[in-house]
């Protein structure tokens, strides 16, 4: 192949230097930049898009967590402000009587009696649709109840204590027993789900640096001729880290979208029914969405991070 | 423009090169001569910083090529090689924009600058080729091309004609006197053609056992 024309500038023969002004700029390398992380991912697709699925999964779980964990703060916080106890009476004690006793006491506020007349008109209401199970409480002995209104919320605990100690009651209930049910099944729940989320969460890491690294093997050549040409090591690992934190948003942004999903379906329509329970302000879950995204590219910043450390030492 | 004093490197304990000194002067083109495994690459490799463990001082340009960060020296000296280095998905344009893209230079003045390039190494026409489309001798320019879209001060040349055919590896030789002529590229070119080089008026270096004699 010849070479058919080689324009030479009008010049004189003698060496002369040409003008090597080269103008660059960031904004030029940005743009660049951002155009090859967009083509390396497109080249490791099916990498991206494992890593993609793992990171909305675990994003996802994560987001619900959140979410289960706030409601079961609010039902727990909502039981916590209850000040009513109810205690179940001897069937050879007098209700009235006991019932006149706790109303003089100094830390209540009011008492009810519930017959057994009031706690079958109770379930009657609650079995409606049901009556064949109305009908085998009826023949049940339910013994009378006292419902008992507190002064102080801070003190049920105390009070129930002393009432159990009591004679003529048998049973003492109060919503803060339940709290304190609720209270550990949420964390053996939250313990068992944090460890779940952390296996999940280090697999995602991992698959984030496991694509990186097959885009490295992949763009060997592509970086080395890059840095021959010139280019800042930390430009070139920068791509990468770029590409890393493109992948986390893709994924952390299909997680918020389906912790919002969870949140709509789930927490909203819960709150709407109970809104004296459930309390989960607009502002939390924007925080929370906006959590999952942020946690999203972190997670593939620091995948990213590890599998590009040796890079450099190649280039 | 180029100045190594002293310069020695082994490997494993072995000497490649033994107190190597000698000077290139600003627009001089250099040829650098030796047997396999002489040491010829070894020294170029010093001087395009992918060795960097050895003794003795590198200046280029007047600067020590150690105090200068890696992207910056090899901003100063572009290097073409015998395997050409193209990308293969990449056409012949974007092969030489890489050049320019990687550093941060403008859309529009690499577009200029390349097809300027592209028209002077004689592939005007052929901007939109991949590189395996094209013959070993247009690869190399290619190359050229794209090792001077930054407008180096130095062009170091390993091997450049060692995987063509004489007649290619002529017009390849030629047109990097043209090169160092009009632009007054300082070059330094490893090669093994005797023949080829002899029409030449430069200095030829050789290296023999590790050690550089003119």
């Amino acid at each position: 192949m010849k070479i058919t024309k080689v324009v030479t500038p009008d010049t004189p023969p003698a060496r002369r230097t040409a003008d090597r002004s080269v103008t660059t700029s960031s904004g030029h390398l940005i743009r660049y930049y951002l155009r090859d992380a967009q083509e390396g991912i497109r080249r490791n697709a099916g990498a991206a898009l494992a890593t993609i699925l793992l990171i909305f999964i675990s994003l996802t779980i994560t987001g619900a967590m959140v979410l289960l964990k706030t409601g079961v703060d609010d039902v727990i916080g909502f039981l916590n402000d209850q000040v009513k106890i109810k205690v179940f009476v001897d069937r050879q004690a007098d209700t009235e009587q006991v019932a006149e006793i706790l109303a003089g006491a100094s830390f209540v506020r009011h008492v009810k009696i519930e017959t057994r007349e009031d706690a079958l008109a109770k379930l009657q209401g609650l079995f409606r649709d049901m009556p064949h199970l109305f009908e085998s409480f009826r023949d049940s002995r339910f013994p009378d109840a006292i419902l008992i209104e507190l002064e102080d919320q801070s003190q049920v605990e105390t009070v129930a204590r002393e009432l159990a100690a009591t004679r003529g009651i048998t049973d003492v209930f109060y919503a803060q027993e339940f709290a304190a049910q609720v209270l550990r099944w949420s964390q053996l729940i939250s313990t068992y789900g944090a460890i779940v989320l952390l296996i999940f969460l280090l697999a995602s890491v991992l698959t984030v640096g496991i694509a990186m690294n097959l885009s490295l093997y992949q763009r060997q050549k592509d970086i080395r001729v890059k840095l021959l040409l010139g280019a800042r090591e930390s430009h070139v690992r920068g791509q990468f880290l770029l590409e890393g934190v493109i992948i986390g948003f893709i994924g952390s942004l299909l997680a918020a979208f389906a912790v919002y999903l969870i949140y709509y379906y789930a927490l909203y329509q819960l709150q709407l029914r109970f809104s004296a329970v459930f309390d989960f302000s607009a502002l939390s879950l924007n925080l929370t969405l906006l959590g999952v995204i942020l946690f999203g590219m972190l997670i593939g910043l620091i995948g990213t991070y590890l599998s590009t450390r040796k890079m450099m030492k190649h280039g | 423009m180029i100045q190594m004093k002293h310069v020695e490197k082994s490997y494993r304990g072995i000497p490649v090169l033994k107190d190597v000194s000698f000077s290139v002067d600003p627009g001089e083109l250099v040829f650098l001569k030796g047997s396999s495994g002489s040491g010829k690459s070894t020294l170029l490799k010093i001087l395009y910083r992918d060795i960097e463990d050895y003794g003795g001082e590198v200046r280029l340009n007047g600067q020590a090529l150690r105090s200068l960060p890696r992207y910056e020296s090899r901003r100063i000296t572009a290097t073409i090689f015998q395997s050409f280095e193209l990308l293969d998905r990449k056409t012949v344009y974007e092969n030489v924009a890489l050049a320019g893209e990687v550093i941060g230079r403008s859309e529009r003045e690499i577009r200029q600058e390349t097809m300027s390039l592209l028209e002077r190494v004689g592939l005007a026409g052929k901007e939109d080729r991949f590189p395996h489309e094209l013959s070993g001798g247009e690869q190399q320019r290619v190359a050229i091309a794209r090792a001077l879209l930054n407008k180096p001060l130095v062009l170091l040349a390993d091997e450049p004609t060692g995987n063509l055919d004489p007649d290619n590896a002529g017009m390849i030789l030629e047109l990097l006197r043209q090169f160092n002529e009009t632009d007054g590229i300082t070059m330094l070119i490893v090669t093994h053609a005797e023949e080829l080089t002899r029409k030449f008026e430069a200095r030829t270096l050789y290296v023999r056992g590790g050690r550089v004699e003119a």
